[in-house]
């Protein structure tokens, strides 16, 4: 019994790190369009060989620290096509586990959008999750490897792959500010 | 009777006929004959043919196997465009609410750093 906990115990940080896709897959049979990406280790590391004209080797680095990307993004005919408070249960859920991390949380009327990190045990910043849901579209990116956006930015024009802009972006010529992400509820 | 003379003597011994050593006609013929050409045993045309079948062969599927890798290479490319794609757009619409209510711009990092405190 007591070697049942112990690998029970074992199994749970891993369980908590798994992200349950079920509510997207099943929202997607109502979906107008939808985009899945899975891509696994293996199929990352094909990319360290690839060898573009500009920027090969950041794209071969970046290739090698990645170990999963998982894509949901759906996209609706009109509002109301899925439960806003289940997206919202699963993000505390995910944020339940400990092992993710709210970055940024932007809330208004009917839709939010959070950006989570994962800490390793090294302390360094080893996940991604972007949560956002709108009337009218839902996403979920998770990019497992990559624990900030200014390195998925160092992607942006490498091998045809497109630029991150923006605020968040992380972008060479980003400005600090030091004031706390506020949290804006209108709910 | 006249003496034979040295010379003529010399000459005559010089033309007589010498029956010719046994075996000296076949010598000639086989040095004459043309040389036929060697012929490699029938197994060494085999192997040669299987060396060449299986190298081919594993040459052509080397090549598959490559052109097989470099497809599912642009396939993943294609879909981490596709990711960044969508997480651009994403980050681009908080970011348009982050403006609305006077945010410039965050570097995650600080931001990070400040929820440790």
């Amino acid at each position: 019994m007591a070697r049942i906990l112990i690998l029970a115990s074992m199994l749970l940080p891993l369980g908590a790190q798994q992200i349950d896709y079920s509510l997207f897959d099943r929202l997607a049979e109502k979906a107008k369009e939808s985009a899945v990406v899975n891509l696994g280790p293996e199929q990352l590391s094909l990319l360290a060989g690839m060898q573009p004209k500009e920027g090969g080797k950041d794209l071969a680095d970046l290739a090698k620290t990645l170990k999963g990307i998982q894509v949901r993004s759906l996209e609706f005919d009109s509002p109301g096509q899925y439960d806003l408070n289940e997206v919202r249960a699963l993000g505390a859920k995910i944020k339940g586990s400990g092992t993710w991390m709210p970055l940024v949380t932007v809330k208004e009327k009917g839709e939010f959008t959070e950006i989570l990190i994962r800490k390793g045990a090294d302390g360094k910043s080893n996940g991604l999750l972007i949560l956002a849901a709108e009337p009218k579209e839902l996403t979920l990116v998770h990019i497992d490897g990559v624990g900030d956006i200014a390195s998925l930015a160092k992607l942006g024009g490498l091998a045809g792959i497109p630029e991150i802009a923006g605020a968040l972006g992380g972008g060479k010529k980003s400005e600090s500010k030091k004031a706390p992400a506020p949290k804006k509820n209108d709910e | 009777m006249n003496p034979v003379d040295p010379f003529e003597q010399q000459l005559r011994e010089a033309f007589r006929r010498v029956e010719p050593p046994p075996g000296l006609e076949r010598k000639i013929l086989l040095r004459i004959q043309p040389r036929q050409p060697r012929r490699l045993p029938s197994w060494f045309a085999v192997a040669a043919s299987l060396v060449l079948v299986v190298g081919g062969s594993l040459g052509v599927m080397r090549w598959q196997e490559h052109q097989q890798r470099q497809r599912e290479a642009e396939r993943v490319r294609q879909q981490l465009a596709l990711t960044l794609e969508i997480t651009s757009r994403t980050l681009a619409k908080a970011d348009q609410r982050l403006k609305s209510i006077g945010v410039e711009r965050i570097r995650l990092q600080e931001v990070s750093s400040w929820q440790e405190y």
